[in-house]
């Protein structure tokens, strides 16, 4: 979106008297303040996406081995500490989990291959 | 302390079981699925006897009323700690006051019946003659002596190794050691001491075809449906000891497996027993669900039962090298 555009949306914010409008795009984010009829802008590009390596070497299991749906899907909120994916390791499984609150972007190690110590598991933008 | 908060049915308080009893009438009880609630305990650092939950009806929702850990082990599901989805065969630390709710799963690599619900410290239910598990038909152990209802509130033993923050789990051993025959789930038999006396094509039929669980079947016993089996002559027997895994084929042609809370004494003739190294994956089988019979000998019956020990030593040892692991890694600081 440009600039002109979002003045435009500025307008609209001060007709409708809405006092806080936030917009998340694929460059980043765009933040509109209506206080009392002077708007604001604010743009933030986006933080770069986190990749978070292996804690330890293993089999890196996207999906519960019982199920056939991933974990998380791209695009969705994680919460610290929640499971992302498995390493499997004989019959142990370890839970991979999200180190920060974010938005979970993409696995980086498919389903069922040997990652060794550090190996980038997935990528997450943090919020 | 564990509170009942669902309107529950079948659920009950199973340990490994009650032995040295069946000479007083009193069977063995203890989990169906016994893999499932030895790994639970082993998972959760638990003495490997330490009672658990047993719950073959969905949904079921407690409330810990103490901070503890805690894995679903057995059947898959769908389960949630307040907002947050349990994973089967995984341990969640659970904060007091917290409420876990568990339903039936959706599709699943592993269609099982009843999941396991293990805390840290065990359900802490007094002994009686030696276990903690339900005998239901004597009114005696588990919680009370009967099933689990609303309101029930459960005592939490003391747990023997420090809270952990985040789980660790096991990969269920229906994936591990696999058993299926024309892809319909199958249970190794040892022929019993009827046997030669059914018919020849009873006896093919009875391994070459597949067996329904019917809806008649519970802790007690499984009602099977399939080709009628049926004597070469009129059998009469005394009644006489009989244990869990026992085949017996009663004047209406159709099988009945005796399962964990069998009563100790049958007089009908048995055409096999299904090995010990299987009653788990019968436990599982659902009702509706289809089972073959696999014929196997002595030696390797032995065999598979030490298959199951050696996956047993291998959580045992898989658990306690993740403990190391994971405390390198700083997971447990």
């Amino acid at each position: 979106m440009t600039n002109e555009q979002m003045e435009v949306v500025a307008g609209w914010l001060v007709q409708t008297g809405i006092a806080m409008l936030e917009l998340d795009g694929p460059d980043g984010q765009w933040l509109i303040r209506n206080d009392g009829g002077t708007t604001t802008l604010t743009q933030q590009s986006k933080r770069p996406a986190l990749a978070v390596p292996s804690p330890h070497a293993g089999v890196f299991l996207t999906r519960h081995p019982l199920h056939a749906g991933a974990f998380v899907q791209a695009g969705s909120a994680v919460s610290k500490g929640q499971i992302v994916g498995l390493l499997q390791v004989g019959v142990l499984l370890v839970p991979v989990v999200a180190p920060r609150d974010g938005v979970f972007v993409n696995y980086a190690s498919a389903d069922r291959t040997l990652v060794g110590y550090a190996t980038p598991l997935f990528e997450m933008r943090p919020l | 302390m564990i509170e009942i908060l669902s309107s529950t049915a079948l659920a009950t308080v199973q340990d490994l079981g009650r032995f040295g009893a069946l000479g007083w009438g009193v069977s063995h009880s203890g989990a169906m699925d016994r893999l499932a609630l030895t790994a639970g305990n082993i998972l959760l650092g638990n003495d490997e006897n330490c009672a658990g939950i047993e719950i073959p009806i969905f949904p079921f929702r407690v409330r810990f009323h103490q901070a503890c850990d805690l894995v679903l082990t057995g059947a898959d599901h769908l389960a949630r700690l307040d907002d947050v989805p349990v994973w089967p065969w995984l341990t969640i630390h659970a904060g007091a006051g917290q409420i876990l709710t568990i339903e039936r799963g959706g599709p699943s690599r592993w269609q099982a019946s009843r999941v396991y619900l293990c805390v840290a410290g065990g359900i802490d239910v007094p002994l009686a003659l030696g276990s903690r598990s339900t005998q239901l038909r004597g009114q005696f152990g588990g919680h009370q002596g009967r099933t689990l209802q609303q309101g029930d509130r459960l005592p939490v033993g003391v747990a023997a190794q420090a809270l952990r923050p985040v789980g660790m789990g096991i990969v269920p051993p229906a994936l591990t050691m696999p058993l299926e025959v024309d892809a319909t789930p199958a249970i190794r038999v040892l022929r019993a001491a009827e046997y030669a006396a059914f018919t020849d094509q009873s006896c093919v039929e009875f391994w070459a075809k597949s067996w329904k669980i019917t809806s008649q079947s519970d802790r007690y016993g499984y009602r099977l449906a399939g080709p009628m089996i049926e004597p070469k002559y009129p059998l009469e027997l005394r009644s006489h000891g009989i244990v869990p895994g026992v085949i017996q084929v009663p004047h209406g042609g159709q099988p009945i497996i005796q399962m964990r809370d069998a009563q100790p004494s049958g007089g009908y003739p048995k055409i096999g027993t299904v090995i010990d190294a299987d009653l788990w994956r019968l436990g599982q089988a659902p009702i509706g669900s289809s089972v073959r019979f696999v014929e196997v000998t002595w030696a390797e019956a032995v065999r598979a039962l030490q298959d199951v020990t050696d996956w047993l030593d291998e959580v045992r040892r898989m658990v306690a090298l993740g403990l190391t692991v994971r405390q390198e890694a700083g997971h447990d600081q």
